[in-house]
Formats: C-alpha cells, structure tokens, sequence
C-alpha cells in the first residue's frame, strides 16, 4: 500500500476508477469476507518473535471443535486449523519469544486437556514468506513453463 | 516503545478503508496525520514492517488451498525449497525439525484447469521428493498474525466467521490484483 495520505485514490487511480467507488468495493469485500483486513505485517524476528512453532495434536472428533476453539484464544495462536491427511488432525501455529516458551505453553494445554499426543515442529529456516499476487498472470506462465500450459490440456 | 509502539498494534489491526485512514488512525495516538506517515517509513527502513497492506482470503477468492509437508535429503533442501518457491502460489515455505522436513503453503487458482493436487505432483516429480502429504484444512479456528502481546499464555476472544463463496466478477479481480 503507497504510505501516502490518500492511499486507497492512489490505488483508484492504478485502477481508473474513483476513490469513493474502490473504498466501496473495499467495504463489499469485507462483508462477503473476500478482504480479512487491511494491515501491517512485521518482520517477526524484529520485534522479538524468534521462535515459532507449528504445534499439531491428535484429538478425537467429538472435542475436536472445542480443543480448536481453546487453541484458538491464545494471542500467541495466529493459525489454528482442523487438517486431513495426517495422523494428527488440529494445527496451531505459536509465535513466542523463546522456544522454552512455547514447549512450557504446550506441555501445559496437553496436560490441562489430557491430549498426550502432541509433537512441535520449530522453524529452522524460512525460505519464503510472500503474498500471494492473486489473479496475476504468474500462475499461466508458471504451467506453461513447466510444460502444462493450458493449451496442452 | 512509547508512540511507535502503539502505533505498530494500530497498524496490526485493521486500518479504516476511508480516504485518509492515517489521519484517522492518529486520532486515537494523538499523533498529526504527518507523523504516522513518518513513523510509518521509519517503521519500513529499520525492517520492522515487512508492508502495508490488504490480506485476502485465499479461499474466497476461489482458490484451492493446502499445507504440503515434503521429506527431502538434508543436503538437497536448498535446492528443493528454490524449486517449490518458484510456484506463485506458495506463500510461506519452511524447513521444519521433523522427518518431513519442508513445509509449505499452496494455493492454486480456480480457472487454469490444473488442479491443487496435480500441481503439488508436478512439484514433487520436478524436485525428486516422492515422500509428500497433503494437508487440506476442514476447519478454520482462527487466522490472523497479530504480534501485539508480551506472553504466549495471553488469551483473547476469537470468532472465525464462515463466509459462502462467490464468484468474482472481471472488475473485481482487477481491484484484488492491483491493490
């Protein structure tokens, strides 16, 4: 976003369009849910988060909802899923402050909730953290690239 | 961390989609439009925030979505990651402590006729991994990064609303494209 202080006619602009008519397509997407929010993304690390975490529990389908609904109300909880395709079915995501924070937060919850059957998956390395450019043509070249293009289909 | 620092939890939650959202946003600091401007850029130069901007969601949009899990050789991860990175759909790709060792997230649009799953195999075959997982999720709880606490045991009230998809028109995913 153009740290400006009209952004959003910035944008309009890109877009030929009005400002008042993009602010208005910005507030119909929030409430079909297309736009979550508009906002900062910090590099973790700077602003103390160095360990993070992707913990994943088995749990039974009848708590499932309610175990993910626990999970879920931690502020260090910034994703939190029921999966499939894996012996362990709900995934949290923790971002902390050391890595002894995290293992003293799950070892807790797991005896809180009696669910032994836990493992933490630690990052050792980030090789990308990206938006996604939606809709772009990057996708039809990526395939045709790779020799999928979608005229061989 | 004094102003900046309120102003980073600001700028975390949701800034207003009116004209001048930065004039607005100073309201609550107390601070001149000009200096959230300035402490915004300040902000971005010492590499605290990565951008500014709208978060959309994957699957509204009409995009397949996953987490993959590859288990690669140690020594090939580097050059497996460089390839799984080349898709425009992977958002985040992490090496991970466990015998899967490579984690990603994938996204696959809706209108090219090649599925999630086959690209995902198109990947693998490409990078030599023939150990993968696919892990599709059935339920959201929660989704949304917001680094604004001190302690990992803080809690918060949380509801993940479900919305119905549909269809975008051309307009509109011009608007999603661009900004």
């Amino acid at each position: 976003m153009p740290l400006v202080g009209r952004p959003y006619l910035e944008y309009a602009k890109r877009l030929s369009m009005e400002e008042d008519r993009l602010l208005e397509k910005l507030r119909e997407f929030k409430d079909r849910g297309i736009l979550r929010r508009i906002s900062a993304i910090l590099y973790h690390r700077k602003v103390g988060f160095t360990a993070n975490a992707m913990s994943v529990w088995r749990v039974e389908g009848d708590r499932l909802a309610q175990v993910g609904i626990y999970l879920a109300s931690f502020r260090s909880v910034s994703h939190c899923y029921e999966r499939s395709g894996w012996h362990y079915n709900l995934f949290a995501m923790i971002h902390g402050k050391s890595t002894e924070e995290i293992k003293a937060l799950t070892k807790r919850i797991s005896e809180e909730l009696e669910i032994s059957d836990y493992a933490l998956l630690f990052s050792i390395r980030e090789f990308k953290k990206e938006r996604i450019k939606y809709f772009s043509e990057d996708f039809k070249g990526w395939y045709e690239k790779s020799g999928l293009g979608i005229h061989c289909l | 961390m004094g102003k900046k620092g309120d102003l980073l939890k600001f700028l975390q939650e949701d800034i207003p989609l009116v004209s001048r959202p930065f004039l607005e946003i100073g309201k609550g600091l107390g601070m001149e439009e000009e200096e959230v401007l300035e402490s915004l850029e300040e902000l971005k130069r010492e590499k605290i925030i990565r951008q500014v901007s709208p978060i959309y969601d994957t699957k509204i949009l009409g995009y397949d979505s996953a987490l993959v899990a590859f288990k690669v050789e140690p020594e090939r991860i580097e050059e497996v990651a460089f390839l799984v990175n080349t898709y425009p759909g992977v958002s985040h790709n992490y090496q991970r402590n466990h015998s899967f060792n490579l984690w990603f997230t994938i996204a696959a649009p809706p209108d090219l006729g090649i599925g999630l799953e086959d690209t995902v195999r198109l990947i693998a075959q490409r990078a030599e991994v023939s150990e993968y997982a696919i892990l599709r999720s059935l339920k959201t709880f929660k989704i949304g990064v917001k680094l604004n606490y001190e302690s990992v045991d803080e809690r918060e009230e949380v509801s993940a609303k479900e919305f119905p998809y549909k269809p975008l028109s051309e307009e509109e995913k011009f608007i999603v494209r661009i900004t």
